[in-house]
């Protein structure tokens, strides 16, 4: 089905909506609550938290893509459910890429304001956008997406060595940009 | 800033960036053989002089459940005389064999296999195999356990023990342990029927990622283990033949001057080196290997280089590799070997392990009614394909050799087409530890 058909469901508040997501987009989002959980079963409450989550931002939200959106979404459900069981220590998927962002910036928690969070999200997506695409590739599966390095290997066709490379540089640039840009690192 | 803040932000990119990188894909291949594909297979079945009665099928129970490996790999391990006696080995067993015809084995996966089964030798026997393998049976292991966490992608090693299911059979304890330890090799107690062969062929398969798929046809009633080590390699050229211009039909020239035509790929020369008699260059992988192609200067043949060859002076060789202006051609080609080593092992030394009252394998245990393991076959299976698909009609080119190794002060100009009999190898450019070393001596049609 298409995206707009999905949306229409939303709109008219059939709960084939929710189905049809799933179909659709049930894979993506699993992969993406997976990377970050990676128990199933948390992993899938993960995914039910974002249906419902679609289901009371849409209306009024009409996303552009909902392939972005169901997986944003996810992956912010998902991290929140990550803070809460990583309290519990529990075995969670995306430390290691949580680890490597830390490279970027000094481990303090800075006082949050909306102006300076859109501030922030514009400066990394100037990043992103002037990345060449096999990096932007790589910089997006790992810290989007949490993809572990082998399935990046995997999906670019390069070794775990050269993500593994590209990954450091790119952290090593994003921490420049942002102390550049005067951002609170 | 803290981490999550900072994912946080990250996941507020753009939706248009987030969703091309969900549907981005490594671009499809425009030749799906610009990879070059190799696997090996060694395998050596221990056997008691007792024939055993009919076991009751059941499948390969795990027998490594209760081992684990007790080590960590040790990188100083990694020394240059480890690779040495690996890349020895492999010269060895390609020059017992020759003979006119293509050869292409792995001293990885033999020595490998050898060192597994080296580990439960004992007397005379453990010093005729320390003297073929270079090296005492835990050296070897620590170098083995260190290269093969060293490997990167596209490089898969695996070990295994099968063992048959029968209470006449010991089996000590250590042995198990310390193939754990070093070799990571899974053992499996299974009947030795049907379903065994099976079960091997299919564990073959996996691990030699389908490139071998069938090791055994049946079980003699006489063997009551197997060692078996597989190898595989994929990767992709750094620099890979993207144009059509770079492949043309060209000449193959065999030592007793048969013509053959054989797709030839050309590029720019990325490493090359030189003895005063021959030349050679390494192409590398995206994977950190690289294909080591070695061409005896014209009227040497590559049995006669191969004679002079040692595993220093071939590392020695490649270690000058540098930097040359040129360019180089490799043949699109395509080998699968299938080797029974017993008797070459045996001649290079090693005859007790494979004589039933000769040998001393009591570290690995005893056969019913206490009678000698020992080695009755070494199986070796090898297959390489190293090319592309998109070739047009092409140039007759020539060779030009030079001598010397290339100099910092000139920059060398240098044509290396391999249109005749050449030595290869694909190595990792760390260890220079041949996972593959063959001879071409007859391609193409």
């Amino acid at each position: 089905m298409e995206d707009a058909e999905i949306i229409t469901l939303y709109n008219a508040r059939d709960d084939r909506a929710i189905s049809e997501t799933d179909v659709k987009y049930g894979r993506l989002c699993r992969h993406v609550a997976g990377n970050i959980l990676g128990l199933r079963e948390d992993a899938e409450e993960a995914v039910q938290d974002a249906y419902l989550g679609a289901w009371n931002a849409i209306p009024p939200t009409r996303p552009r893509s909902l392939r972005a959106f169901m997986a944003g979404l996810t992956r912010n459900v998902s991290l929140k459910k990550y803070d809460k069981l990583a309290a519990k220590r529990r075995g969670l998927a995306c430390t290691s890429s949580l680890e490597e962002l830390s490279e970027c910036v000094s481990g303090r928690e800075t006082p949050e304001s909306e102006l300076e969070n859109r501030r922030i999200e514009e400066v990394i997506g100037e990043f992103v956008r002037g990345l060449s695409e096999e990096k932007r590739l790589v910089f997006l599966r790992r810290y989007w997406y949490f993809d572990s390095i082998d399935a990046i290997a995997h999906r670019t066709g390069f070794s775990d060595a050269k993500v593994t490379n590209m990954l450091y540089r790119l952290r090593i640039s994003l921490r420049e940009t942002l102390i550049k840009e005067d951002i609170e690192i | 800033m803290t981490e999550r803040q900072l994912a946080d932000r990250i996941g507020a990119i753009d939706e248009k960036l987030v969703s091309s990188a969900a549907k981005a894909r490594k671009k499809r291949r425009l030749w799906p053989r610009i990879t070059a594909v190799a696997a090996a297979l060694a395998i050596i079945a221990g056997m008691a002089v007792y024939l055993s009665g009919r076991t009751p099928a059941v499948r390969a129970e795990d027998l490594m459940a209760g081992y684990s490996a007790e080590i960590s790999a040790d990188p100083s391990a990694l020394t240059d005389a480890g690779s040495a006696a690996v890349a020895e080995l492999g010269l060895e067993l390609l020059t017992a064999g020759g003979e006119g015809k293509n050869d292409l084995v792995s001293p990885v996966s033999v020595a490998s296999a050898l060192g597994m089964t080296a580990m439960g030798a004992r007397g005379e026997t453990l010093e005729e195999m320390s003297r073929v393998l270079g090296a005492e049976p835990e050296a070897l292991a620590k170098y083995l356990r260190a290269y093969r966490e060293s490997l990167t992608g596209g490089v898969h090693m695996a070990n295994s023990v099968w063992l048959r299911d029968d209470p006449g059979l010991y089996v000590e304890p250590e042995f198990l342990q310390s193939n754990a330890d070093y070799y990571s090799a899974g053992a499996y107690k299974s009947a030795f029927d049907k379903q065994t062969v099976e079960d091997i062929n299919n564990w073959t398969k996996t691990h030699t990622g389908g490139m071998i798929d069938k090791l055994l046809d049946r079980i003699p009633d006489e063997a009551v283990m197997y060692l078996v080590n597989a190898l595989s390699f994929e990767a992709e050229w750094t620099y890979p033949y993207k144009t059509e211009d770079q492949i043309h039909s060209t000449v193959f020239t065999t030592d007793s001057g048969d013509k053959r035509e054989v797709k030839m790929m050309y590029s720019s020369v990325e490493d090359y080196f030189s003895d005063d008699r021959a030349q050679g260059f390494l192409k590398r992988y995206k994977n950190g290997c690289a294909f080591a192609a070695i061409l005896p200067n014209a009227g040497v043949t590559v049995d006669e280089y191969l004679a002079s060859l040692t595993g220093e002076k071939l590392r020695a060789l490649l270690k000058s590799a540098g930097w040359a202006e040129g360019t180089t051609g490799i043949p699109k080609f395509e080998l699968e070997c299938d080797y029974e080593l017993a008797g070459t092992l045996s001649s290079l030394g090693m005859p007790s392990a494979f004589d039933s009252a000769a040998t001393d394998f009591t570290g690995i245990g005893r056969g019913r009614n206490d009678a000698n393991l020992f080695i009755s076959r070494v199986l070796h299976k090898t297959f390489i394909e190293v090319g592309e698909k998109g070739t047009r009609a092409g140039a007759v080119t020539s060779v030009e050799t030079t001598d010397g190794a290339p100099s910092s002060d000139h920059v060398k100009q240098v044509s290396v087409y391999l249109d005749r009999p050449f030595i290869f190898m694909i190595v990792d450019t760390a260890t220079l530890t041949p996972l593959f070393l063959g001879v071409v001596r007859d391609i193409g049609k």
